[in-house]
């Protein structure tokens, strides 16, 4: 097995050595979330607003006439819209840290750069999950009924969506290198992305442009995929679901792998070039 | 001593730049050297030290670091070496020992537990009495946001020294620091030379800090242009001198002219002389004085004559 030793100290095999700065950096990630709780206000404020506020609304003037459970719909889509999008902040405050010389410490421990944004993304899960149980609560103090069968399969496919999150945010953090630029894109992405991708709207009879838009969205499959998985089996999954898992799947592999190595290496050559 | 740091005509242009920031530099550093990069400011010292610490890469030439190659073994490098930046590179919303225990797993040196307690004995030993040493002990609990900025330092040299580095880089270091936290860091450093052998590769505006290195180098434009010891580089840019006088003027300059010496008359009568002290010249003076003065230059002397 590969080795390695730091001044004749203690030898950590190279592998594990990977996956023990991954949990540092998550561990740093928790840490700094639970000391620091604006992620987690936000994350708790975001599903009253949306859910219950803008989601309560929708429901009332026109959640009758789709022909399937809308509350459950919306549910669904705001557990994952939810999730993926605290990822996706979470791993922007990286340009944050750039800001503040402390990739800099990051970047010359002897670790892989991917192991640096595997633990960003693993440890700003942790909100996404935060995100996730805030939004339940809301849900079910709406009213909205979830079998634990369908929660538990929203649950086992969550880490797929963490990544696929991960990666549009390392691909974000690739190309811009000012927080307050990198806000206002993933401001504005969370915004288009909340009404077009089917978070709360339905998007299965958008046509013409608005569908090209709704299509170029990472979160339209990780939403479709999350409900393929949560509806299989039912009447409304028909109505409701546009693409079979597999198709799905197939899309947040692919998206997710090119985001994550294009925009690791463009974050890494920015951070050395600067 | 076998050379731990080799650098073979470094070369750094930036995009768009229409001249290179560093330009063909070449120079070694021996194992537990005490090393000064000095210049004055855009000499190329800090893209010089970002480009050996791995964090800023080079347009072309030769690095090896404590036996790697900077370019294909760029991690064993930075296993090696330890750094302070020219600006502080800590999680403020951490605390003091966050941060410490962050660097140490990030290095591969523990198993990341998420408390303190959970860490090895060895690990808490080694940080316990690092703090002490640095005097930061009562406050290792704190979030670093309440520190000072000389406080801040210290504990980024506690970190920096946490996993032996076989080369410490030190750019700039006591930047925005008080008389007494200069002090304190130059004591801890010079302790630790001592103690562990540690190379130090230094870059600083203040020229004192580098009076009692082994070796020094000057950059400016991008290239090397002069390097040696702090004495030869004394010896080479200033000139020592005496600054005498006496009741009756007359017959010292004429006892100094009989002696070659050739004294500038000004307020006083100023010798300049080579020897390595003054008493070649003073023995041979017969005319009572009434001021004797031995001017040294400084390796600041040197700097400001080299940077003009």
């Amino acid at each position: 097995m590969n080795t390695t030793t730091v001044n004749n100290r203690r030898e950590i095999p190279k592998t594990a050595q990977e996956i023990n700065a991954v949990l540092t950096i998550a561990m740093r990630e928790i840490i700094t979330t639970i000391k620091v709780p604006t992620r987690i206000v936000t994350a708790i404020i975001w599903p009253i607003m949306f859910l219950w506020l803008m989601g309560g609304n929708l429901m009332q003037n026109m959640g009758t006439q789709v022909g399937y459970n809308f509350n459950q719909f919306m549910l669904t889509g705001m557990l994952i819209n939810g999730m993926f999008m605290m990822i996706v902040v979470g791993i922007t405050t990286l340009v944050e840290d750039r800001e503040n010389d402390f990739t800099q410490e990051m970047f010359v421990a002897p670790v892989s750069r991917y192991s640096i944004i595997i633990g960003k993304i693993v440890g700003t899960s942790f909100t996404g999950f935060i995100e996730f149980l805030a939004t339940i609560i809301v849900g079910l103090c709406m009213g909205i009924s979830i079998e634990a069968s369908q929660l538990l399969k929203l649950l086992a496919i969550s880490p797929l969506i963490c990544i696929a999150a991960g990666s549009l945010g390392v691909m974000i953090i690739g190309f811009i290198h000012n927080s307050s630029t990198a806000g206002l894109i993933v401001m504005t992405g969370s915004m288009l992305q909340m009404f077009l991708s089917g978070a709360l709207i339905p998007i299965n009879n958008t046509a013409g442009a608005i569908s090209v838009f709704s299509h170029i969205l990472p979160l339209t499959y990780c939403l479709d995929f999350a409900r393929g998985i949560f509806y299989a089996g039912t009447s409304d999954y028909s109505k409701i679901v546009m693409y079979s898992p597999p198709v799905n799947f197939e899309i947040i592999l692919t998206f997710t792998a090119v985001f994550f190595i294009l925009g690791t290496i463009s974050f890494v050559r920015s951070e050395k070039n600067r | 001593m076998p050379a731990i740091l080799t650098v073979e005509n470094l070369i750094k242009q930036y995009d768009k730049a229409k001249e290179p920031s560093v330009n063909g530099i070449s120079f070694t550093v021996n194992e537990g050297e005490f090393f000064a990069f000095l210049g004055p400011n855009g000499a190329g010292k800090t893209t010089t030290i970002s480009i050996l610490t791995t964090t800023l890469s080079k347009t072309s030439g030769t690095v090896r670091i404590a036996g790697y190659d900077l370019e294909k073994e760029a991690k064993d490098v930075r296993k090696h070496i330890g750094i302070i930046f020219q600006k502080p590179s800590l999680d403020l919303n951490l605390s003091a020992e966050e941060n410490i225990r962050l660097h140490a797993c990030m290095y591969g040196m523990y198993v990341y537990r998420p408390f303190f307690n959970w860490m090895p004995k060895d690990y808490k030993d080694r940080v316990v009495e690092l703090s002490e040493i640095m005097g930061i002990q009562e406050k290792l609990w704190k979030p670093l946001k309440t520190f000072s900025g000389g406080m801040q330092r210290k504990m980024e040299i506690v970190r920096s020294l946490i996993h032996s580095p076989k080369i410490l880089f030190l750019d700039e270091p006591s930047q925005g620091l008080d008389a007494i936290s200069r002090r304190a860091l130059w004591d801890y450093i010079n302790q630790t030379r001592k103690e562990n052998g540690t190379t130090v590769f230094l870059t600083t505006h203040y020229i004192d800090e580098a009076e009692n290195v082994d070796n020094v180098c000057m950059i400016k434009h991008g290239k090397i242009i002069l390097s040696g010891t702090p004495e030869e580089m004394k010896n080479t840019l200033t000139q020592k001198y005496l600054i005498l006088d006496a009741d009756n003027r007359d017959t010292l300059e004429r006892e100094l002219n009989a002696l070659g010496l050739n004294p500038q008359k000004d307020v006083h009568f100023k010798v300049s002389y080579e020897d390595a002290t003054p008493m070649n010249i003073l023995t041979k003076l017969h005319t009572p004085l009434t001021m004797m003065k031995v001017y040294e230059p400084s390796l600041e002397d040197a700097y400001i004559s080299l940077a003009e």
